[in-house]
């Protein structure tokens, strides 16, 4: 079964991506900040990775920075707060597959997993 | 602006919206649950999880509000003197940049560009608010073009583009930052005017 990692410091926003993903579709992981997202995926790398940009301490920039280091080749979701090009471009640099913008749709989101990871039938 | 304080400023911006735009997630993501899922656990769950989004999403506004009177209220006491217009118009087309990737083209009808009377900073402030909200509402267009001429004791600062809303926060700052100086800011079908008081008009 695929293996989601969702880290975002809210905890409300993190349910919210749980209950959007099929039930019995995903393994789902939550991380509440950046080091507790790395000390996840060191343990139990997931196959995709929802990440919000900001969060407290290592930020979204920080965690991909190191992902992409020590997971090559996991799938990121980065999720942000603007759709500006500066931090998006960024974001592509340091390797992000696919953006989502708040307040996004969970449509959007299945979405975005679908086109990173085959959904269960 | 030197790259450490654009990169300070951007990083207020995006903290600012962060803060606002993840409760609205929340309530917007487990609204569209609601309608679109068939689910005993989303309909036990998202009707609190709505609410307690709503409630710090208030509670965020309530920070800004608060933080935005701190900002002007700070500057209440400065004494107004003379600003160089071209000058004020050349921060603020710094900012559009910025921001919206989008230049101003300025240019003055009769003359060279006027001194008006106003508080140090406050003009630049104002003209940042208007060129912004017109650089929104006229998507596709690469400049916003400003006019600026002299009427009377005024200068007058034509501001032109798509309609702009009155009701806009960028509206009701940049008049609010008119109004300050002594002048006036409205809105039209095609753009919006801005009189200040020449510097040298006054005695």
């Amino acid at each position: 079964m695929p293996r989601i990692l969702i880290a975002d410091d809210d905890a409300p926003l993190r349910q919210l991506l749980r209950m959007t993903l099929p039930e019995n579709g995903f393994e789902v992981l939550e991380a509440g900040d950046g080091q507790e997202a790395l000390d996840v995926i060191a343990v139990r790398p997931p196959d995709l990775l929802v990440l919000d940009w900001r969060m407290p301490g290592l930020g979204g920039a920080d965690v991909l920075r190191e992902v992409r280091r020590s997971h090559p080749d996991l799938r990121v979701i980065v999720l942000t707060v603007e759709g500006r090009p500066r931090q998006r471009a960024v974001a592509e640099s340091l390797g992000a597959d696919m953006f989502l913008t708040k307040p996004f749709s969970p449509l959007e989101l299945l979405d975005a997993v679908e086109r990173l990871l085959p959904l269960p039938e | 602006m030197s790259p450490d304080d654009q990169e300070a400023l951007d990083a207020l911006v995006s903290e600012l919206s962060h803060t606002l735009k993840t409760p609205l997630a929340a309530i917007a993501g487990y609204s569209e649950l609601l309608q679109t899922r068939d689910d005993d656990a989303i309909r036990r769950e998202a009707p609190r999880r709505i609410a307690e989004a709503a409630e710090r999403l208030s509670d965020a506004i309530d920070l800004v509000s608060a933080a935005l009177a701190v900002d002007y209220g700070a500057a209440a006491d400065l004494e107004p003197g003379a600003v160089d217009l071209s000058g004020a118009v050349e921060a603020a087309g710094r900012v559009l940049l910025a921001r919206e990737e989008r230049r101003i083209d300025a240019r003055t009808e009769n003359g060279a560009w006027p001194l008006v009377r106003a508080r140090p900073g406050e003009v630049e402030r104002l003209i940042g608010h208007a060129v912004l909200g017109a650089a929104r509402e006229s998507p596709g267009k690469d400049a916003v073009r400003v006019v600026v001429s002299r009427v009377n004791r005024n200068a007058v600062l034509r501001v032109e583009g798509a309609p702009v809303s009155q009701h806009g926060i960028g509206v009701l700052t940049a008049r609010f930052l008119a109004e300050r100086q002594g002048g006036t800011l409205a809105v039209d079908g095609a753009g919006l005017t801005i009189t200040l008081p020449l510097a040298d008009e006054t005695s």
